[in-house]
């Protein structure tokens, strides 16, 4: 279970740019919860997903997992079970190791980088196994540089580099943002059949109203820096972007710029 | 003619362990560490004083490596626990490099001649007579270790982090690795082998001098992108490989230059930093397009 407790952040403390992103928030993500989360532009919803994965610190609050307290732990030891896919394609994956090399580095997430050999050939046949039941015809290309990969590609493989060890949390910022219509799709699902399959507890960033309806077991609406909204299972099912859109209103006071979200 | 190729091949076998460090931290992590025009001179200082006190010069060259990891150890904790970009970090290395290698010198320049180097000790042992035929010896044993020790490396756990730190450290403390750590791992490495080099061309030159650093950078990089130039970076056997093919190519280049009759050895320099300029600018069409979309 994760909790966070009134946690705050202001960019630029003191300057004329001052900005306060996060505004005491606070909300508990229960175990095997998966949380998609909207917002306009600017809303805070990155800045809160970088709070929780330590790649920002916080002026103020607590973060506690499980019971302990990870508010003062850097990124990289919180990467010990929280792992994250980017917006962008090219964020989470090493180009210049190939897809075995970094599948290697993502094993040992959180675990020492020894001087042992980084595959060993079990590794590789798991490797192959793996990606094959994925069905992302990737389980010829262990061999092949990252790089060469094509952008999809590219991100349904750091979606699996990071759930190769299950993580206690899985954070994605719009993960499929920079994809095709089509790929993004096939992305979603994979995100959808490793969560499901494995009970990752799940927060995603979504541009997209219709995919956070359809994805997920609990949806969260953030504005100026607040959870204006957070709408249980049952209720989301019966959702249309119409009624969220009409929530988003009552709540927050104002209507939700249109090109800030996808609405369809 | 048969001499200047024998003599560029043992010169270029030699400085070929300068590019391979500055591979290291050029490509491997992608970061300006300027720290080997201190370095490789402090290579040469170590162990020219060494041996000239007596020490057996397998020790002194051992001591050498050793000082040469120490000063990436120095650049990289300046650039990750003090946040000083690492330009300015290096710049800081060589500029105190200076004075300590001065220091362990005790004066500008020490002549080796008459010691019991690695250099003349091949030559005695297999009776060889010139020095450059067992600058060759010398230098293709050197070269084969370091070629075994960095497949081996960026083979393991530890040698993936590395790797990927260069080509994304977003990417790898997402995956829970503290990338300061990587990044001095490299730099210690990096200035190893560059002190390494340094102690080798100052048993070759017969003669370890503090002013041997200056534009130790250029003329690796020039063996690094002839070397790409040949092979094109597809694995790290082949860059390094190239790079030894590169610094060859480098020494028959100036040894030509210097043979006509309006440059000199003091222009080296001048022609070497404006080769590479012209290099630079001919490989970024290809080469160096990849960096591009770096860490976006
Ligand atoms: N590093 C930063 N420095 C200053 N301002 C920032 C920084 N990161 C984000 N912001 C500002 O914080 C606000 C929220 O940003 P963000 O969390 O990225 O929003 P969202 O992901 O919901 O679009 C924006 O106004 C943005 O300009
Ligand atoms: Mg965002």
């Amino acid at each position: 279970m994760l909790k966070i407790e009134n946690i705050k952040k202001t960019f630029n403390k003191g300057e004329v740019t001052e900005k306060e992103v996060i505004k005491d928030l606070s909300m508990t993500i229960k175990d095997g919860d998966f949380i998609t989360v909207i917002g306009g532009n600017g809303a805070g919803k990155s800045t809160l997903l970088n709070l929780i994965a330590g790649s920002l610190s916080l002026d103020s609050g607590k973060i506690i997992l499980d019971d302990k307290d990870i508010s003062a732990l850097k990124e990289y030891e919180r990467a010990a079970f929280i792992s994250r896919v980017f917006q962008d394609p090219l964020s989470g994956t090493c180009p210049d190791l190939t897809l075995a090399e970094n599948l290697s580095l993502a094993k040992r997430r959180g675990k020492r980088h020894t001087l042992k050999k980084g595959i060993t050939r079990q590794e590789k046949a798991e490797y192959r196994e793996l990606l094959a039941s994925l069905g992302l015809d990737l389980e010829g290309r262990l061999d092949d540089k990252v790089g060469v990969l094509s952008g999809g590609k590219r991100q349904a493989f750091t979606v699996v580099m990071a759930t190769l060890v299950t993580p206690k949390l899985l954070l994605l910022d719009e993960a499929t943002a920079a994809l095709d219509p089509k790929t993004s799709k096939v992305v979603l699902e994979l995100i959808e059949k490793i969560v499901k399959h494995d009970h990752i507890t799940t927060f995603m960033i979504t541009h997209d109203m219709q995919d956070a309806l359809d994805h997920g077991d609990r949806l969260i609406m953030m504005d100026e820096g607040d959870i204006i909204l957070d709408i249980a299972k049952e209720e989301k099912a019966k959702m249309s972007i119409n009624d969220l859109l009409i929530h988003f209103e009552k709540a927050s006071g104002h209507r939700l710029k249109s090109d800030s979200l996808l609405l369809s | 003619m048969e001499a200047i190729l024998v003599s560029a091949i043992a010169q270029g076998l030699l400085w070929s362990i300068l590019g391979m460090g500055i591979h290291v931290s050029y490509r491997i992590l992608d970061i300006s560490d300027l720290t080997a025009e201190g370095s490789f001179t402090l290579g040469a200082a170590s162990f020219a004083s060494l041996v000239v006190s007596g020490v057996p010069a397998a020790l002194a060259l051992v001591v050498a490596i050793a000082f040469g990891a120490l000063s990436g150890l120095v650049t990289g904790l300046l650039h990750t626990k003090l946040s000083i970009p690492i330009l300015l970090s290096s710049i800081l290395s060589m500029t105190g490099l200076y004075s300590i290698n001065l220091r362990i010198m005790g004066k500008a320049n020490i002549p080796l001649s008459g010691e019991t180097t690695l250099l003349t000790y091949i030559a005695d042992a297999l009776s060889l007579a010139r020095d450059r035929d067992a600058a060759i010896i010398l230098g293709i044993v050197a070269i084969v270790i370091i070629i075994l020790f960095m497949v081996w490396l960026f083979n393991t756990e530890f040698g993936y982090t590395i790797v990927a730190t260069g080509s994304n450290d977003k990417m790898i403390r997402a995956n829970g690795v503290n990338s300061d750590v990587t990044k001095i791992a490299g730099l210690m490495i990096a200035n190893a082998l560059i002190a390494l080099a340094g102690a080798l061309v100052a048993q070759y030159n017969g003669y370890a001098d503090v002013g041997m650093g200056i534009g130790a950078i250029v003329i690796g990089l020039a063996s690094v992108i002839i070397g790409e130039v040949i092979f094109k970076r597809k694995t790290l056997l082949l860059s390094l490989l190239g790079i030894v093919c590169g610094s060859i190519i480098y020494r028959l280049l100036v040894a030509l230059v210097i043979n006509t009759d309006f440059i000199s050895a003091n222009d080296i320099r001048l022609f070497t930093a404006i080769a590479v300029a012209i290099a630079i600018f001919i490989a970024n069409k290809d080469i160096f397009k990849r960096k591009v979309h770096k860490d976006a």
